[in-house]
Order: C-alpha cells, then sequence, then structure tokens
C-alpha cells in the first residue's frame, strides 16, 4: 500500500467507506489515528487570531487542504480565523462569512430541537417513539414498539440504515426516508450495544416534525439561528447558493492535487444526520458557547433550560452490551470534552467544547483528508489548555503476535461494510469492502486483506486501522467486531 | 465587435443600470463572443467569471420541450393526444379540460391552466410530482386550445410527463439528454449541484436608496423546476445549447438532441384553434418575426435567449437584478442591428390620445394570483395591478393606487409600470381583447398573460 493510499484511507475503518466513496460521517479523530507529528509539538496562544491565522496556514499549506475555517474560544477570548479557498474549481477564497459543511456535528442541533420539544412538555424520552409517531415501523416488531426518543439520540436504537442510497432530489424528503428506515433491520436490539447510528438521528427530526408540524428544516431556522444570531447558517441547499460557500475535495492519488467533489451533499433526507448544515466557524462557535452556558447564547436568549443543556452533556443510557464510544445526548463524550466530528463529501469538521473551563475549538475543512490537519492543531491546543492528550499515539503490535484466531474468525456487517475475518497460516487476515454504497454507480470493491497484528485487549492493527472484537458468546466467539464509532454484528 | 468591445460594452451597461453582475455570450458567422461583468452576490462580493453558473429562469421550458421532443422523435408520445393518455391520473379542477389538454398544449401556452405559480411547499415536501398533485384544484383561464396565456404549470406537467415515460427524474433528464450530450459542463439544475460552482444570485434594487440587496430565496418553489425554477448556467453553455437549435438539432460538438423535423417544429407557430392570444409561440419557443426567444425570471434576476435562425445568428444575457431587462436591451439591441438591421425589442405603440369608451373596459380582471382592476379614478380611465400570492421579498399585496390608461389604439393602452406587478420595462402595455355581445372585453392582456374578467361594475359607466 503506497503512502497516498494509507493517508486516503486515514487509518480509520470509516476509510473503507470513503476509499469507495461513501463517506462516513464521524471520524475516529479521537481514536485511533496516528498522529503526524508528536504529541509535543509546541503551538501559540491560538485565542490569538494572528497565531491561529498562522497556524492554520501552516497545516493547511503541509497538508495540501484547499480550505480552513476556524474559531477558538478559551479564557473568555474569542479568536477566529480562515485560510485558503472555497474551491479547487473556482478558486473563490475563504472569508470569516464562507459557510462550510459541518457535516454530523449536525446531530447535536438536532438532539437539541428534541431537547427543546422535551422542555415544552411535548416529548419524553423515555417514552417509545411510536407513541408520537404511530405509524413508526421498524422492520423488527419488538424494536418498534420499544425504541425509545433517547436511543435515537445516544446511537442505541439499533437500527441497521447508516445511510440509505439517494432517493434523487425529488424525491429525497425526510418523511420518505424514515419510512425506508423503518425498513432496515436492527444491528442489536435498542439498547443492548452503542454504534453510530445516523438513522435514529433522522427519525428523531422527523420526530420534532411530527410533534411541531414544521419541517425540520424550518425548526433550525426558527428555533436555533435566529435565536442565535446564527446568521451565516443554513440547513437548504437551495439557502446555500446565497452565501459565499465551500465544497468538499478529496486528493487525487496520481497528481495529489485536491479535486473538487462531484456532489456537495450526502442524501438531503438524512438532513437531520448532518447531510446539509452549512455555517461559518463563527456562528458553530456561538452554538457551542450556549451549550456551554447551559443552553444561553451569547446574546442572552435561551435555547434551552439549564437541565436539558446539562442532560446533553451527562453519560445518557444503560447500555447493557458492547459500545463504541460513550455518548451524552448527541454529544460524543472523552475525557470530560465533548465534542462531535462531521463528514460529508470531500469535508472534514470537528467541534470540541470543554464546559468546564469553556473552552472550545471549530475547525472546518473542506478536504476529506483533513482529519491529520483537525488533530495537528486541535491535539496541541487541547493538551496545552486543558491539560488533556485525548489523541493516541499509533498503537504498536505486541511482541508476541501469537493470536488464537478462533474468537474472531467470521464475517461481520453493518448496513454498510461488510468484514470478513479468517485464519491463514497462522495470522488473522482482514477484508473489508462496502456493502451498499449512498451513491448509484459507486465503486463497492474490496479493500486489499490486511493482516491483524494483535495490540491487546482482543484489539488488532490492520495496518493504519484499529479493529476490535467484542462481546463473546458462550463459546467465546464475539459477537461483534468493532472499528471506530461502528459495531459490526457477526453474521 | 471585438471581445475588447464587447466587454467595455457589457460593463458601460451594467454600470449604467446598477446590475450587479452580467453575463452575455453572443453568437454570429460562427463566432462566439463572451464577457462577464461584476459580481455575483453583493454580500459575497465574489468576482462574476464567464464559468459562473446565473440563473436562466424560464428558458429553461426551451430545454424542457426539448426533453418532450426526444418523447415525440422516439414515438413514445404523440404531440396531439390527449395528456391523459400518458398520465392517466392527472387531474385538473375542470374535468372536461383535463380531458381534452393535449401534450402540445403543454408546451405552446394553450392549455388555459390558471395556476401560475403555486405557494413554496417547502423543501421536504416541494417534489414535481407532489406540484402535480396540487395542479387538482386548479380551474381554467380558458378552455385548452382556445386561447394563449403563458402557463407555467403546463410546462410542469410536461416535464413529469418526461420524467414518467423515460422513468427517471427531471433532473437527470436534464443532465443526460442535453447538458451531457452538448457538452455543457458549467449547467445545474439541482440547487445542490448548482453549489459546485461560482454560482449568482439575484438582486433587488431599493429604488429608495438606491442600494442592492441579496434575494432572500435563490430559486422560486422547487417543484417547479421544468417551467425554470431551478436551472442555472454560464451564458456559454446556454448559447452551446441554442446552437443545437439553430443547426437543426445537432449541437456544436456533432452530438445531435433532437431531430432536425422536430427542431423547426418547436420554430414554427403552434395553435390555438381559435381565441385570444397574448402573445405568438411555437413548441417552447417565443415567436417574433423573424426571432425566437425566451426570457426566464425568478428571484431578482432576469435573462434573456434569443435567436435569429435564418442567419444563425444569437444572443444570450443573463443578470442577476430584477431591472435586469435595460442591460439585456443594451446588449441584444445594437446587436440585431447592427448585423440583421432588425430591432428584436420594437417600440411600444404611440399614444394616440383617441376618445375611448370606458364602459368596454371597466371590471375587475383575475387569474390565480393576479388582479388587474380597470375603473374610472378622477375621470380617467385607471389601471391597478396586484398579486394576491405573496413570494418571498416581492410581490406588492395591496392596491396600488390607479395609474391612468393612455390611449394607444386597437383597445391597447399605455400605462407607468410600476403598476404592474411583473414591470419588466417602465412603461406597460396594456391591451383588451375578445369584446362580448356588450363590447365588454372579456380578457385584459399584460405582456404574455391574458387576465379573464371576472366582474363587470353593475351600471354602466362614461367618461
Amino acid at each position: 500500500m503506497n503512502a497516498t493510499r494509507r493517508k486516503f484511507l486515514a487509518g480509520t475503518i470509516a476509510g473503507i467507506s470513503s476509499a469507495s466513496g461513501t463517506s462516513l460521517w464521524p471520524r475516529a479523530t479521537f481514536a485511533a489515528e496516528p498522529p503526524s507529528q508528536p504529541a509535543s509539538t509546541a503551538i501559540g496562544d491560538l485565542t490569538d487570531a494572528s497565531v491561529l491565522k498562522d497556524a492554520i496556514d501552516a497545516a493547511r499549506a503541509k497538508y495540501n487542504v484547499p480550505g480552513v475555517s476556524a474559531a477558538v474560544y478559551a479564557g473568555g477570548r474569542l479568536a477566529m480565523a480562515t485560510s485558503g479557498i472555497t474551491n479547487v474549481a473556482t478558486g473563490v477564497e475563504v472569508t470569516p462569512d464562507t459557510i462550510m459543511h459541518i457535516g454530523s456535528i449536525t446531530k447535536t442541533f438536532t438532539a437539541t430541537l428534541v431537547m427543546q420539544l422535551v422542555d415544552e412538555g411535548k416529548l419524553a424520552l423515555e417514552r417509545p417513539v411510536i407513541e408520537y409517531i404511530p405509524d413508526f415501523h421498524d422492520a423488527d416488531p419488538a424494536a418498534t414498539r420499544i425504541i425509545t426518543v433517547g436511543e435515537l439520540l445516544n446511537h442505541t436504537s439499533g437500527i441497521d440504515a447508516n445511510l440509505l442510497p439517494d432517493a434523487g432530489h425529488d424525491k429525497e424528503t425526510i418523511e420518505n426516508t424514515v419510512v425506508r428506515i423503518g425498513q432496515a433491520p436492527q444491528l442489536h436490539a435498542p439498547e443492548r450495544a452503542r454504534s453510530y447510528c445516523n438513522a435514529g438521528m433522522v427519525v428523531a427530526g422527523y420526530l420534532c416534525q411530527r410533534v411541531t408540524g414544521k419541517s425540520w428544516y424550518d425548526l433550525m431556522k426558527e428555533r436555533i439561528f435566529q435565536p442565535l444570531g446564527l446568521e451565516h447558517s443554513v440547513v437548504l441547499p437551495e439557502d446555500a447558493v446565497l452565501y459565499r460557500l465551500s465544497v468538499g475535495h478529496y486528493l487525487n492519488p496520481t497528481t495529489k492535487a485536491p479535486i473538487r467533489t462531484p456532489r456537495a451533499y450526502l442524501p438531503l433526507s438524512y438532513a437531520p444526520a448532518g447531510s446539509t448544515a452549512m455555517m461559518n466557524a463563527s456562528d458553530l462557535m456561538t452554538w457551542a458557547r450556549a451549550h456551554m452556558a447551559g443552553g444561553v447564547g451569547p446574546n442572552g436568549k435561551r435555547i434551552l433550560t439549564e437541565a436539558s443543556a446539562t442532560r446533553m452533556r451527562r453519560r445518557f443510557g444503560n447500555v447493557d452490551g458492547p459500545e463504541a464510544f460513550d455518548c451524552g445526548i448527541a454529544w460524543l463524550r472523552v475525557n470530560g470534552l465533548l465534542h462531535h466530528e462531521g463528514g460529508g463529501p470531500g469535508i472534514v469538521s470537528l467541534l470540541v467544547t470543554h464546559p468546564e473551563s469553556q473552552t472550545a475549538i471549530v475547525i472546518l475543512t473542506n478536504a476529506d483528508y483533513g482529519a491529520t490537519l483537525l488533530r495537528d492543531l486541535v491535539r496541541p491546543f487541547v493538551k496545552a489548555r486543558l491539560g488533556i492528550d485525548t489523541f493516541q499515539d499509533p498503537p504498536k503490535p505486541l511482541a508476541d503476535a501469537t493470536v488464537n484466531p478462533a474468537p474472531y474468525v467470521g464475517i461481520y456487517q453493518n448496513s454498510s461494510v461488510v468484514h470478513e475475518v479468517e485464519a491463514k497460516d497462522g495470522k488473522l487476515m482482514w477484508t473489508a469492502y462496502a456493502r451498499a454504497s449512498y451513491d448509484r454507480g459507486l465503486r463497492t470493491e474490496r479493500l486489499p486483506t490486511k493482516t491483524l497484528l494483535p495490540i491487546g485487549n482482543n484489539k488488532f492493527l490492520g495496518d493504519t486501522s484499529v479493529v476490535g472484537f467484542v462481546d463473546p458468546d458462550a463459546s467465546g466467539q464475539t459477537r461483534y467486531l468493532q472499528g471506530d464509532f461502528w459495531l459490526y454484528r457477526r453474521k | 465587435m471585438d471581445a475588447g468591445e464587447l466587454q467595455a460594452a457589457v460593463d458601460t451597461a451594467r454600470t449604467k443600470h446598477g446590475v450587479p453582475g452580467v453575463s452575455v455570450a453572443l453568437y454570429a458567422d460562427g463566432v462566439l463572443d463572451l464577457a462577464a461583468s461584476g459580481i455575483a452576490n453583493v454580500t459575497s462580493g465574489v468576482a462574476m467569471t464567464t464559468d459562473t453558473l446565473m440563473h436562466v429562469g424560464s428558458i429553461t421550458k426551451v430545454m424542457n420541450c426539448t426533453l418532450l421532443m426526444q418523447l415525440v422523435d422516439e414515438g413514445r408520445v404523440a404531440l396531439e393526444r390527449p395528456v391523459v393518455e400518458y398520465l392517466p391520473g392527472f387531474r385538473l379542477g375542470d374535468a372536461e379540460a383535463t380531458r381534452a389538454i393535449t401534450i402540445e398544449m403543454l408546451v405552446n401556452h394553450t392549455s388555459g391552466i390558471d395556476g401560475d405559480l403555486l405557494p413554496d411547499d417547502g423543501h421536504d415536501g416541494e417534489t414535481i410530482a407532489r406540484t402535480i398533485e396540487r395542479f387538482s384544484d386548479l380551474t381554467q383561464i380558458h378552455a385548452p386550445g382556445r386561447g394563449r396565456s403563458y402557463c407555467n404549470p403546463a410546462t410542469v406537467v410536461a416535464g413529469y410527463l418526461c420524467q414518467r415515460i423515460f422513468d427517471r427524474s427531471w433532473y437527470d433528464l436534464m443532465k443526460e439528454r442535453l447538458f451531457g450530450p452538448l457538452g455543457m459542463e458549467h449547467a445545474a439544475v439541482l440547487p445542490e449541484d448548482a453549489l459546485l460552482f461560482r454560482a449568482s444570485v439575484g438582486h433587488f434594487l431599493n429604488k429608495a436608496t438606491g442600494k442592492l440587496k441579496r434575494t432572500s430565496h435563490a430559486f422560486l418553489p422547487l417543484g417547479y423546476a421544468p417551467a425554470g425554477s431551478t436551472a442555472m448556467m454560464s451564458a456559454a453553455d446556454l448559447m452551446s445549447f441554442a446552437r443545437s437549435h439553430l443547426a437543426d438539432g445537432v449541437g456544436q460538438n456533432g452530438v445531435r438532441i433532437i431531430s432536425a423535423e422536430s427542431a423547426a417544429r418547436m420554430q414554427r407557430r403552434s395553435g390555438p384553434a381559435s381565441g385570444p392570444e397574448a402573445f405568438e409561440c411555437g413548441l417552447g419557443w417565443r415567436l417574433a418575426g423573424e426571432f425566437v426567444s425566451h426570457g426566464g425570471g425568478g428571484p431578482g434576476i432576469v435573462s434573456f435567449l434569443i435567436a435569429h435562425p435564418r442567419s444563425r445568428t444569437a444572443a444570450a444575457v443573463l443578470t442577476n437584478a430584477e431591472h435586469g431587462f435595460a442591460v439585456i436591451a443594451d446588449v441584444i439591441r445594437p446587436f440585431f442591428v447592427a448585423r440583421l438591421q432588425l430591432d428584436p425589442f420594437p417600440p411600444l405603440p404611440a399614444a394616440t390620445n383617441e376618445v375611448v369608451d370606458a364602459a368596454r373596459y371597466v371590471g375587475r380582471y383575475e387569474t390565480i394570483n393576479t388582479v388587474h382592476e380597470v375603473e374610472v379614478h378622477d375621470g380617467r380611465l385607471s389601471w391597478a395591478s396586484y398579486s394576491t400570492q405573496k413570494y418571498y421579498d416581492s410581490s406588492p399585496m395591496q392596491k396600488p393606487a390607479p395609474t391612468p390608461l393612455i390611449a394607444a389604439g386597437n383597445d391597447r393602452f399605455l400605462a407607468d409600470s410600476r403598476a404592474s406587478t411583473m414591470p419588466a420595462t417602465d412603461t406597460a402595455l396594456i391591451g383588451f381583447v375578445e369584446p362580448d355581445e356588450y363590447g365588454r372585453m372579456q380578457y385584459l392582456v399584460e405582456n404574455l398573460w391574458l387576465f379573464p374578467r371576472r366582474s363587470t361594475p353593475e351600471r354602466g359607466i362614461s367618461t
């Protein structure tokens, strides 16, 4: 595997889908990506706008990312900076007003809409979804009856519809998609496990539509963007056209030059999970500050009760099985940080907050390969400011690489990706491929087979990706393969 | 005119009329000239380039009609057959009209369907198929084939028909059957595709302050896409499309998109069998003298494509301002006058100052979204027009102060266009046609529309 290919895959299983064009949303910025530089690399005070500007200019140039927009908030100081261009095909510059994809960070917004309705007594997190959407239907009747509102927001519903194929502009409505999601099987029984679940967030957004009688798009505008004064935030493609905007890029493996994505969005009907939202870094920081302040924006407008804002941050749900990550209500949790990543066609974005110290950083990029740039900027900042190093150095294979393959061998899958794990010449071999792609006609070829080298605790290194095996049954065979934020069920 | 002169002329016209951005493509004697001027968006300040996508608006209808003619060429639809034969579920408010409307009437503006534009159903509900369902309430301006009034909904039905028969979305058809074959690489019909390009959006002029304001909405309702709510492209790509129609259906790259017979048929007068006509029309194309043309509008945009098939000469001018027509005229008029000694925008008739019988005209004329009130005001025959549908930033809902109608002969009148809901030029030409047995006009004609009389004052009025 050549270096370009490795970078393209970015060390994550999510990368599998990137390779076939189906970039999955969250990137394992916090989990398993090998840093490109030591964690100790000095970085100046990013709350100084000129330092931030120099930092993103340098990082952008280093990784050949076309455009970056960043905002940092710490010690009551706010800094913003932008760098580069919005689109290699147009050459238009990124400015502070430029809107960029935030991808799955949108999930924190959708969950906030739900919590507003909880505050208003119109929804209860512990109640079944079917109580509010009587026609809600899951392929598994048992799951249909018991999936709760809360389980849509903490990735424990088990609905296995990571992304559905794009139905086309004229059919791609949230309502139609909820029906299609209803035909999806369960990856696990509700609350039996936690695996990143886009479909749950789509159903949550639809739930808000049903309860209020307004479209999710209008709710986002009326209940969040307007109250918080977010004037460079949009959820509709047709609104995005009104702004200076950025679109995604991939790296051409041959020329090493960024190429513009052929499509600006993931399927539109997945909007509540993050396919359409775009904003500037400043607006996203305002959003982060509203949450860190217990539901009150910097403009003094309350969008959420303090109790709900707090509840969103706390670990949420009683999962009695494997968990691919820790989670509150939409917020992903690690070491006292609340964060969310976003992906899309050729974009990577990141929001990290530390409410305890009222510190936050936002970085939006328009490159599929922007994850290393994010980490280079965020890791030293978080470490210096908060003394927290959430990013792991690349795991090292154990000296004794002897493996008993029996517990692991098998085929694991979810709606998007299949993993084949087999034993060969005393080694554990791993092959993955995307089984479905959101775009008609995209490649779903198998990735090269890799040797899994043990790193301990039922985890393995396959090239740069970390693959875990969890939830052994009575015979010792693991029920799930874990890669990044996803669980894949043994077939 | 060389490239520098064209650029200077476009810059001058744009500056003179206070339009933010303009893109021009002129084609004559086998030579293509391009120019772009100004900015794509006053809030972003992004400069216009010849690659920039701009709204083409209703010019889309000519493309939509071309898709339909592809079906005709393939023998899959016949222009004279009723729409319900191909779309059994198609319903309008008028059952008889539903049965009588033919495919041809969808693209020559003689269907009579009164549904200019419906309120935006919102992104998540605004699909072409759902828009067709909403047409089931629409009434008629005139019986099918018994008049000609510019008809957006009929062209939406034509697009939907293509969607159904080709079994591909209209958006895909536009890409796969027109943009792709003609090599139009700076053209988009989906808002989410427009994002991938340098794209322009509309602007309105605040007449009081002289300031330009970017539109709050980039598009008219998306469900009306086949009528022209979403299509954006460079002037150069629009010219590529036009050139295929000037070359018997074959693009400049040698790819045929429709038969020569269909291309010719689109440029020949089509319908109506009888009744009043607000304008002359082929299939898709508007006809005027030796010219075929189509204009386009949208939130804060005006665009125009005009061709002179006999000499294979054409001009495309796209602007991003509601008041952009002045720039269009400034660029296009001298081009054709110099080349062909033909003025594609003939002047309005002169005032005749004749004495007219007001009783023939006074009344209320109305369609689904527009009211024209003709009354005697301060002793003069006067006119006021207002919209009954709210559309985004524009469209006055209140009845404006009536403006005098100045007689210009043949039941036509000149008026200050500020009283119009669709001011194309400073002066509006208001016509009246189809007198009843009492001599009362049954239709008011403004621009490309017929407005049927809906009420008559009880007492006769004379001046």
